[in-house]
């Protein structure tokens, strides 16, 4: 037989193998999406149950972020420190892990758990707003609140890691009639990209958790109105880490859920 | 004719690539789908992150050798005390971490009375009794730090005054030291707001019903209640041909012999082990030794203190081995000695709580010539703290009422390991 006749069979067959892999791929996603919406479904009617209303749009297949250690970098603390104390800030170690960097704007005091306070004797700042946004835009912060009016007030914002909040590393500016009194917090480097771990608990975990200990407490909950992973700082004698946390608010409060335990928090 | 041949042969070669090329990604898809990765193909497409590993600590500190240790947090709205907690525990961690900066960033040490001690008390800050009075230096050690005031140490301080904080260091009797620190006043605020008060009091501040205790003796009015604790030997799980071989001697000697009572000799002249039935292990041997485990590795040829601890908890561990699954530790519980000679007492502790045992001996006494471990006994016990079974301590009044006897006692709690399978919680007075 000639040899293209050989090749044409040999292309029907590969081509008849294309199609068959590829319906089999068709068929795994269809029933991954049937089995997430009935997921949600089920965890929609639980809650209804409970007379307690979900989101719309909640993905509860969602998986929470993975863990991450986090490694304290002295040239971006140097680089925060500079665009606080300014660009001739001096580092020096401490002991125990604090160190102080000292400028032309004072002192800044970093510890080992990065947390930070900075309180400079005399710092006029033009406008604080903006020198607020643009420390958190370049430093990795999201702006939460800020009750700035005429250079007298507060500003908060919180650490992210790869666009997730860190719950609980954040940063505070204090100012009087447009003097910086106080900027304090806490300060982690980048710790890399998270990447959702398909091992780890997903939304309807946390929200099944959240319930048992609605329910066990008695919370006054009438709606959740979002779930979203965050990371929360935690020290230990071994350094820093970030350990995976689903956040829920509700119309009364805001939990923290424990990826790995199911613990619940109240912020 | 020909030129038409050839493309259609190139066209049938290029399809059969392509359709080849294709369903292998086709199958490999197919593949993470059955595995559980939802399609994504790792790792040839994304990019994984590998989790940063925490650095493990460096050999030359004893940080991670913890104590049992009373701790008090002294804040604006009441005092919250530990009794014996935990040091796993990450509630302490905010004090743990505190005392480690604090100890890191010590300077310049001024030798103050113990009044200005019970004035800086007074303000508040977070106080910590170390059980024992140990070398300034080792207390340093076991947090990371290098800070030695000179003298042995058995009380410290956290406190602040107006723009700084301090640290008190005290032997509790006429050594006391202050020495300014790194932190912040703000910092120490900060960690003893974060602790509800659960209204514990020093025997000082307690009333007539405490005054014959010990003034720092931390009392807890509600009730006390630890987990209930199993001890075995720890050799039963390890073949005898597996220690012998740990410690350096050979299994298979024609010298080796068992008495009448279970108790097993292995001679190896001059090196002798006795290994007692109770799991009790009695070793003797010179200086000649050759084997690392025995050796101390001076850095500058005569042992240190820290390094003399090192070694003996180093050989602890190749005796309990990893296999050897407890809750019970191993603490420091003495140092004697310098010039590279020194005895090493550890002890065990279950979750913080110290064990004692019955006939007042200790678990592990080692005995330092020359930088080599020429001696030691040790009593290899395991225990296993029940996760759902607790003791209720003595209420603190009963236990103080019963101490009556003892001027000036220090009352804390323990253990009681007489050999049998249960431990016995008590409060001792000392």
């Amino acid at each position: 037989m000639e040899t293209y006749r050989l090749k044409r069979i040999v292309i029907v067959l590969l081509a008849l193998v294309n199609l068959f892999l590829l319906g089999l791929l068709l068929n795994f996603r269809w029933q991954g999406s049937r089995s997430r919406q009935a997921l949600s479904q089920a965890l929609a009617e639980l809650y209804a149950d409970n007379q307690i209303q979900l989101p719309q749009g909640l993905d509860a297949s969602a998986a929470s972020l993975t863990p991450m250690g986090v490694t304290r970098s002295e040239q971006e603390e140097a680089s925060f420190a500079q665009a606080l104390v300014g660009e001739d800030a001096r580092a020096q170690d401490r002991g125990g892990g604090i160190y102080v960097y000292t400028g032309s704007y004072g002192s800044v005091r970093f510890r080992s758990s990065g947390s930070f306070d900075y309180a400079p004797p005399d710092r006029a700042v033009d406008d604080p707003e903006a020198f607020c946004r643009d420390l958190c835009e370049q430093f990795g912060y999201r702006e939460l609140s800020s009750t700035l009016d005429q250079g007298t007030g507060t500003f908060t914002a919180l650490r992210q890691i790869s666009g997730h909040d860190v719950y609980n590393c954040s940063l505070s500016a204090v100012f009087e009639d447009g003097n910086l009194i106080s900027l304090s917090g806490t300060w982690i480097s980048g710790a890399g990209a998270a990447q959702p771990d398909p091992a780890a608990s997903t939304a309807a975990d946390a929200l099944v958790d959240f319930l048992d200990y609605r329910n066990a407490n008695g919370i006054l909950c009438s709606a959740v109105r979002a779930v979203e992973p965050v990371y929360e700082l935690l020290s230990g004698a071994d350094g820093a880490s970030l350990a995976p946390r689903w956040q829920i608010t509700t119309d009364t409060y805001r939990y923290y859920v424990d990826c790995s335990t199911g613990a619940i928090l109240r912020a | 004719m020909g030129k038409g041949k050839n493309h259609l042969r190139l066209r049938q070669n290029l399809a059969i690539l392509c359709l080849s090329l294709s369903a292998l990604f086709l199958l490999l898809k197919v593949v993470s789908y059955e595995v559980g990765l939802s399609g994504a193909i790792v790792p040839l497409f994304s990019q994984a992150v590998t989790p940063a590993a925490p650095e493990s600590a460096p050999s030359t500190d004893l940080s991670g050798m913890d104590g049992p240790m009373n701790i008090m947090v002294i804040g604006s709205y009441g005092q919250r005390g530990f009794l014996l907690p935990d040091s796993g525990s990450s509630e302490l961690e905010p004090l743990r971490s505190l005392l480690r900066e604090a100890l890191g960033s010590a300077r310049s040490p001024a030798t103050v009375s113990a009044e200005a001690f019970q004035q800086a008390l007074d303000q508040g800050g977070v106080f910590y009794d170390n059980l024992t009075t140990q070398s300034g230096a080792l207390l340093s050690a076991r947090f990371g730090a290098s800070f030695d005031p000179g003298f042995s140490v058995r009380y410290l301080l956290i406190s602040a005054s107006r723009s700084t904080v301090d640290l008190y260091l005290w032997d509790g009797a006429d050594a006391i030291c202050r020495c300014s620190t790194a932190l912040s006043p703000s910092a120490l605020t900060e960690v003893t707001s974060s602790y509800d008060p659960n209204d514990a009091l020093f025997a000082y501040e307690a009333g007539d019903a405490f005054a014959h205790l010990h003034p720092y003796t931390l009392l807890l009015f509600q009730p006390i209640s630890v987990p209930a604790v199993q001890g075995t030997s720890a050799l039963a799980q390890l073949s005898s041909d597996e220690l012998l071989a740990a410690l350096d001697f050979n299994p298979h000697s024609e010298s080796n012999y068992t008495l009448v009572n279970g108790t097993e000799v292995i001679m190896e002249s001059p090196r002798r082990l006795v290994i007692q039935p109770d799991g009790t292990l009695i070793y003797s041997g010179d200086t000649e030794v050759t084997s690392d485990l025995y050796r101390i590795p001076a850095a500058d040829g005569e042992a240190t203190e820290i390094e003399a601890v090192l070694a003996v908890r180093q050989l602890a561990e190749t005796i309990l081995s990893s296999d050897v699954s407890a809750n019970g530790e191993l603490w420091l519980s003495s140092v004697s000695g310098s010039g590279g000679t020194y005895t090493v007492t550890l002890d065990y502790m279950v979750q913080g709580v110290p064990v004692l045992f019955s006939d007042g001996g200790s678990a592990l006494t080692a005995e330092i010539t020359d930088s080599v471990i020429t001696g030691f006994q040790f009593r290899c016990r395991q225990y296993t703290a029940s996760a759902d079974e607790a003791v209720r301590l003595l209420p603190v009044r009963q236990a103080a009422a019963a101490a009556l006897a003892y001027e000036d006692a220090f009352l804390t709690a323990c253990y009681v390991d007489s050999g049998g399978a249960s431990l016995t919680p008590s409060w001792i007075a000392q």
